[in-house]
C-alpha cells in the first residue's frame, strides 16, 4: 500500500525548485540583461503602487494609534518611536511583500503558466535550455534584490506619511516623531530577515504555480490564484516564525 | 516496446509496440485523446513510460536522467502542436536559440546562421518580427526551421497542419516531403489531417484504445474493411468510435 502526503510532497517540490534555482545561479548566473529587465519590472513598476498603499497605511496607523493613545495618556512624544519600530520590524517588510506578491508574483505565475500550457516550457527542454535557469533564476534575483530595496522605500514612505499625519492632526513635532529610541539593531535584523525570506519565497512559489498549470486559459487563471494564495499564506507563516524566533533569540534575552 | 502511460486513472497508452524505420515518413494518426502526442513525447524524454521500454538506435533510454537527453534531442527533434515559439524572442532569436544552446555558437554567429534556416522556409523577410506578429502557418514554418538547425536525424512534427488553411497546409506538406526526399531525414508526423496523411505518408500507424490498431502503407488503409479504420477515414459520426 502506498501512502501519500500531498502537503509534504508540495513542500518537497517547492524546496526542490528553490534548490535547483540556487544551483543554477551558482553554475551559471543569468544574463545581466534578463536580471535588469526583472529588476525594472519588480521594482520600478511597483513604486507608485507601493507609495499609495504604504502612504495611506502610514497615515491610518498613526491616526488610529494616536487617537487611541490620547484616550489613555495625552502624551504622543513616543508615538513616532513606536511607529518606526513597528514599521521596520513588522509592517514594512510584511505589507511590502503582500503588495509585491499580488503585483509581481501573479505576473511571474501567469507568464510561466502560459508557457507551460502552450508547451513552451517543454520546448525549452527540447532546445537544451533548463527552464529553471532560463525562467526562474533571473526572476528570483530580480525579485529578491527589489524586495529589499522596495521594503526600504515602503518604510520611508509610510514613516513620512505618518509624520505628516502626526504633525498636521496631532501637532507632534517632526523631530520628536522621527525618533529611533525604540528601534534596536535586533528590530532591524528581524525586519531584514523577514524581507529576505519573503523575497526568496514569493518568486519560488509563483514559479511553482506556473509550472504546475494545466488545462489552457483556465489553468493559467488557477495558477495565478494559487500563486497569490500560497504567497500570502507563506508570508503570514514566515512572519509568525521569524517574529517568534527573533523574539526568543534577541528580545527575550 | 509495450509502452504504457497513465495520467491519474486514465490509461492513455496501453502496450504500444512501434518501430520507426529510417528515411520514411511515418504518420501517427487517431482520434483526439488517443495518445498520439503522449507517444511522441516519450521519444524525446519529455515523458517517461509507466512500463515498457523506449529504444533509440538500440539503446534503452526509458530511465535516462534529464541531463543525458541533450545529445538525443539534437538528433531527434520535436516540433510541438502549437509551434511553441518563445513569445519574448523574435523569429530569428527563436531559431538561433538551439544553435547557441546545442551547438555552442556565439550569439552573433547563431543570429547569422539562423537566417539561413529561415530562408529554407521562406521566412527571411520577417526574421525580426515577434511570433505574435505573424500568422499560424508562418509560426509553424519557423518552428520547423528551428528544429532543422540541429541537422536532426529524425524530425517529429506534432499536428503541423492543424488549424491551417489549405494553401498553408500544402506548404507544410511540401516542406515535410523535402525533409525526407531532399535532406534524407526520417520524419514522424502526428496528424488527423486526411488530405495530408494520404498525400505525404510512406507509412501510417493508427492508434486506437491506447494500442496500435493498424500499421501499414496508405494503400492498406484505403482498402481496409476494419469498421474502426473505415469510420475514421470516412469521418463518419456513426460507428464503433464514439
Amino acid at each position: 500500500m502506498t501512502v501519500s502526503f500531498p502537503g509534504l510532497q508540495a513542500v518537497a517540490r517547492v524546496f526542490g525548485l528553490l534548490g535547483e534555482t540556487l544551483w543554477s545561479l551558482v553554475r551559471r548566473p543569468p544574463p545581466r540583461s534578463a536580471v535588469v529587465a526583472h529588476l525594472f519590472n519588480t521594482g520600478n513598476r511597483s513604486l507608485v503602487f507601493l507609495a499609495v498603499t504604504m502612504g495611506f497605511l502610514g497615515m491610518i496607523s498613526v491616526y488610529q494609534g494616536c487617537l487611541q493613545a490620547m484616550k489613555v495618556l495625552p502624551d504622543l512624544s513616543n508615538a513616532g518611536a513606536v511607529f518606526i519600530m513597528a514599521m521596520v520590524r513588522e509592517f514594512g517588510p510584511t505589507i511590502t511583500a503582500m503588495m509585491l506578491a499580488t503585483r509581481v508574483g501573479t505576473g511571474i505565475a501567469a507568464e510561466i503558466a502560459v508557457m507551460t500550457v502552450t508547451d513552451q516550457v517543454e520546448a525549452l527542454k527540447v532546445n537544451n535550455t533548463d527552464p529553471v535557469a532560463y525562467l526562474v533564476a533571473p526572476r528570483f534575483v530580480g525579485f529578491l534584490v527589489m524586495m529589499i530595496l522596495c521594503t526600504v522605500y515602503s518604510c520611508a514612505v509610510a514613516i513620512l506619511a505618518g509624520l505628516l499625519m502626526a504633525d498636521l492632526r496631532f501637532q507632534v513635532n517632526p523631530n520628536t516623531f522621527l525618533s529611533l529610541g525604540f528601534t534596536r539593531w535586533s528590530d532591524l535584523s528581524v525586519g531584514l530577515t523577514k524581507t529576505v525570506a519573503y523575497g526568496v519565497a514569493i518568486p519560488i512559489l509563483a514559479a511553482d504555480s506556473g509550472f504546475r498549470a494545466g488545462g489552457g486559459s483556465e489553468g493559467v487563471g488557477w495558477a495565478t490564484t494559487r500563486a497569490v494564495v500560497n504567497a500570502l499564506f507563506a508570508i503570514i507563516a514566515l512572519d509568525f516564525l521569524i517574529a517568534g524566533v527573533g523574539y526568543l533569540l534577541v528580545r527575550g534575552a | 516496446m509495450g509502452l504504457t502511460k497513465s495520467f491519474g486513472d486514465h490509461r492513455v497508452l496501453d502496450g504500444v509496440d512501434l518501430a520507426i524505420r529510417d528515411g520514411e515518413i511515418t504518420y501517427i494518426i487517431g482520434t483526439s485523446g488517443t495518445g498520439k502526442s503522449v507517444l511522441v513525447k516519450h521519444a524525446v524524454g519529455l515523458l517517461r513510460p509507466d512500463s515498457g521500454r523506449v529504444l533509440i538506435e538500440g539503446t534503452d533510454v526509458s530511465d535516462l536522467p534529464e541531463r543525458a537527453w541533450a545529445p538525443i534531442r539534437r538528433r531527434y527533434v520535436l516540433v510541438f502542436q502549437h509551434s511553441t515559439l518563445f513569445d519574448s524572442m523574435t523569429l530569428r532569436e527563436n531559431v538561433a536559440l538551439p544553435l547557441r544552446k546545442h551547438r555552442g555558437l556565439s550569439r552573433a554567429e547563431a543570429r547569422e546562421r539562423a537566417m539561413d534556416y529561415l530562408r529554407l522556409v521562406r521566412m527571411e523577410d520577417r526574421a525580426d518580427r515577434m511570433p505574435a506578429e505573424v500568422g499560424p502557418s508562418e509560426r509553424k514554418r519557423v518552428a520547423i526551421s528551428r528544429a532543422l538547425t540541429l541537422d536532426p536525424h529524425c524530425a517529429i512534427l506534432d499536428e503541423p497542419t492543424t488549424g491551417l488553411d489549405v494553401i498553408a497546409s500544402a506548404t507544410v506538406d511540401d516542406l515535410i516531403r523535402r525533409l525526407s526526399r531532399e535532406l534524407g531525414r526520417t520524419v514522424v508526423v502526428v496528424s488527423h489531417d486526411l488530405r495530408s496523411i494520404f498525400g505525404v505518408a510512406d507509412r501510417i500507424v493508427f492508434l486506437y484504445k491506447g494500442r496500435v490498431w493498424l500499421d501499414g502503407p496508405p494503400d492498406v488503409f484505403r482498402v481496409s474493411d476494419d469498421p474502426v479504420v473505415r469510420q475514421f477515414i470516412q469521418g463518419d459520426p456513426n460507428g464503433p468510435i464514439v
